[in-house]
């Protein structure tokens, strides 16, 4: 059995923000954007205070993340797509699908895809699966994972798909072709539920229990 | 044989409902079915066995809007076992009021003891303790409660009026009433009345927990000899503690009850008065998805050394998979003031094997 290898904090930020669920950064890396369970959206400064909210109530928010000037955020139990404008957090467009499931078990995260063009969609379990939204508002079944058995959050960085299980408390990085498990890195991070990787090579992880987010250099492979 | 042949039939239901199937998701309503039933057999020394269903839970939750959850929920292996109980388990909708207050009214489980409160599929024994398992008090009854959590959810508060006669009548007219109030806090993090550390806690978490329960009550008691749910004036305390860390779980829960009987028919000078409680460990090993569990429970009446309830037991709990809601579950009861031909109604020695299937 292969060693499992773990990567230490380096730094911490506190946040006033309940249950938060899923986090990202704009393409300059000034601000972050965080959505939480119960309908709230965040725009909080790079030392973790408030700058922005808004709430839309009946809400299930499980993941974000920035495209083309919009950001993307997933309601998992409403099983819809939206689109917020990064400046003022208001709703652009939103749509409802059919998906199937339990309703704590519809679309977990969301990330860019490798293209830039659209966006990869994750169910979070039993068993996680893939889907592509297109900007039609089209979305795709790409494929069904075996392993990781679940996920909590994702994003892109180069060339491959990173997601956190929460469950597992560790963070996996996809072959972005195929989805299988290239490597992994156990996180001392309780109910980790968000990551991004920064330009400066650090990953970011959100914990809601913790309602923090936690810094981690990019591990050397 | 009749009704093992139905318990079996039954058990095609949650084989269907492999999963929770959502019935309707238009704008913010919504609605899901959910199933979930435990069975096993049971085997003791004198080759008394049996195949039984600890429950068949069918029932339906959504929402209603961006203020209204609602629940009804049935317990069918109570048409099977127990036709004195109401099948009913939930009948209740959860109104959620601005700054973080809700309530929950109709028919409902009530929140009072550690045991009580943890939700059933969460435990790792195919067993509540014995006073909470609707003998020191009615689990379930029809009433208003008012929640508070705060702080992130480290600390929960709540305050409930019930009218019923628990779960044999929730409709009595002239049941009397039962007030129950409860409040918890836990550090660091939140607690969400878990009884397995299924996510190995990094560092260590805790909660504490204190309740009190009140009731001058019309009810029936449900089970044979033992003297706790009567009809009469009752005062319950109880605080409860628990601990995770890396896998390990200890919880454990004391409580002290003031019994004055309306017809004393149990033999102790009223009012009387039981103490006691219990304390389980376990341990899940992430890399087999298996949770070793260990209890061990005792009440007495704080006269002449009479122990009422004294009962240990061990379980092994297997993960089916990853949603920890399919679970192969062996549960042994050790050691138990009660005989093993009572293992049916869960107060005797014995083993029993079994599944844990649904939702």
């Amino acid at each position: 059995m292969a060693q499992i290898k773990h990567l230490p904090i380096i730094e911490e930020i506190v946040l006033d923000i309940e249950e938060p669920s899923d986090f990202c950064m704009l393409p300059d890396e000034s601000k972050f954007f965080i959505v939480s369970d119960k309908g709230r959206i965040f725009q909080v400064s790079s030392q973790g205070e408030i700058q922005k909210r808004k709430r839309y109530k009946g809400y299930d928010f499980e993941g974000i993340c920035y495209l083309r000037d919009t950001l993307w955020a997933v309601d998992e139990t409403q099983r819809r797509i939206l689109a917020f404008s990064p400046q003022t957090l208001e709703i652009l467009a939103k749509k409802q699908y059919r998906l199937s499931g339990a309703l704590n078990e519809g679309w977990e995260s969301v990330c860019q895809d490798l293209s830039g063009q659209g966006l990869i969609l994750f169910k979070e379990k039993s068993p996680l699966k893939v889907f592509r939204f297109h900007v039609n508002w089209d979305i795709n079944l790409i494929k069904s994972l075996k392993f990781p058995k679940e996920n909590s959050g994702a994003c892109v960085w180069q060339g491959a798909y990173w997601v956190v299980s929460d469950e597992d408390r560790t963070i996996y990085k996809l072959n972005a072709e195929d989805f299988t498990v290239l490597n992994e890195w156990r996180i001392p991070v309780m109910n980790p539920e968000g990551i991004f990787i920064s330009k400066k090579e650090n990953i970011w992880i959100l914990s809601d229990d913790m309602h923090r987010l936690y810094k981690f250099n990019l591990p050397k492979e | 044989m009749m009704t093992r042949l139905i318990a079996g039939l039954l058990l095609i239901i949650p084989a269907i409902a492999w999963a929770q199937i959502p019935l309707w998701i238009k704008d913010n309503n919504t609605a899901e079915l959910d199933c979930t039933v435990n069975a096993y057999g049971i085997f003791t020394k004198k080759s008394t066995s049996d195949f039984l269903l600890q429950d068949l839970r069918l029932g339906i939750e959504g929402s209603q809007g961006v203020f209204v959850d609602y629940k009804l929920q049935f317990d069918f292996a109570n048409l099977l076992y127990r036709p004195k109980i109401n099948p009913l388990l939930d009948a209740k909708i959860n109104i959620d009021l601005p700054n973080q207050f809700n309530i929950i009214a109709g028919y409902q489980s009530l929140e009072f003891s550690l045991n009580s409160i943890i939700g059933f599929r969460h435990s790792p024994f195919f067993q509540r303790t014995t006073l909470a398992d609707g003998n020191l008090f009615a689990r379930r009854d029809m009433g208003l409660t008012l929640l508070k959590k705060a702080f992130k959810d480290r600390f929960n508060g709540s305050l409930g009026v019930y009218g019923g006669s628990g779960r044999v009548n929730p409709f009595h007219e002239d049941a009397g009433v039962t007030v129950v109030a409860r409040t918890a806090v836990s550090f660091p993090t939140s607690v969400k009345n878990e009884e397995i550390d299924i996510r190995h806690s990094p560092f260590p978490r805790v909660s504490l927990g204190a309740n009190a329960l009140y009731s001058n009550q019309h009810t029936d008691s449900l089970r044979f000899g033992l003297p706790f749910l009567v009809n009469g004036q009752k005062w319950v305390s109880g605080i409860d503690v628990t601990f995770y860390y890396q896998g390990l779980s200890l919880l454990g829960e004391w409580n002290y009850a003031q019994i004055t009987p309306s017809e004393n028919t149990t033999g102790y000078k009223s009012p009387y008065h039981v103490t006691g409680g219990y304390c389980s460990g376990n341990y899940y090993l992430r890399p087999i998805r298996t949770t070793l569990a260990l209890r061990y429970e005792g009440y007495k009446v704080n006269q002449p050394g009479v122990d009422v309830v004294k009962a240990s037991r061990v379980a092994v709990d297997y993960f089916l998979d990853k949603s920890q809601r399919r679970v192969i579950r062996l549960d042994y009861c050790f050691q138990s003031t009660y005989k093993e031909e009572n293992l049916q109604s869960g107060l005797g020695k014995g083993v029993r094997l079994g599944l844990q299937l649904g939702l």
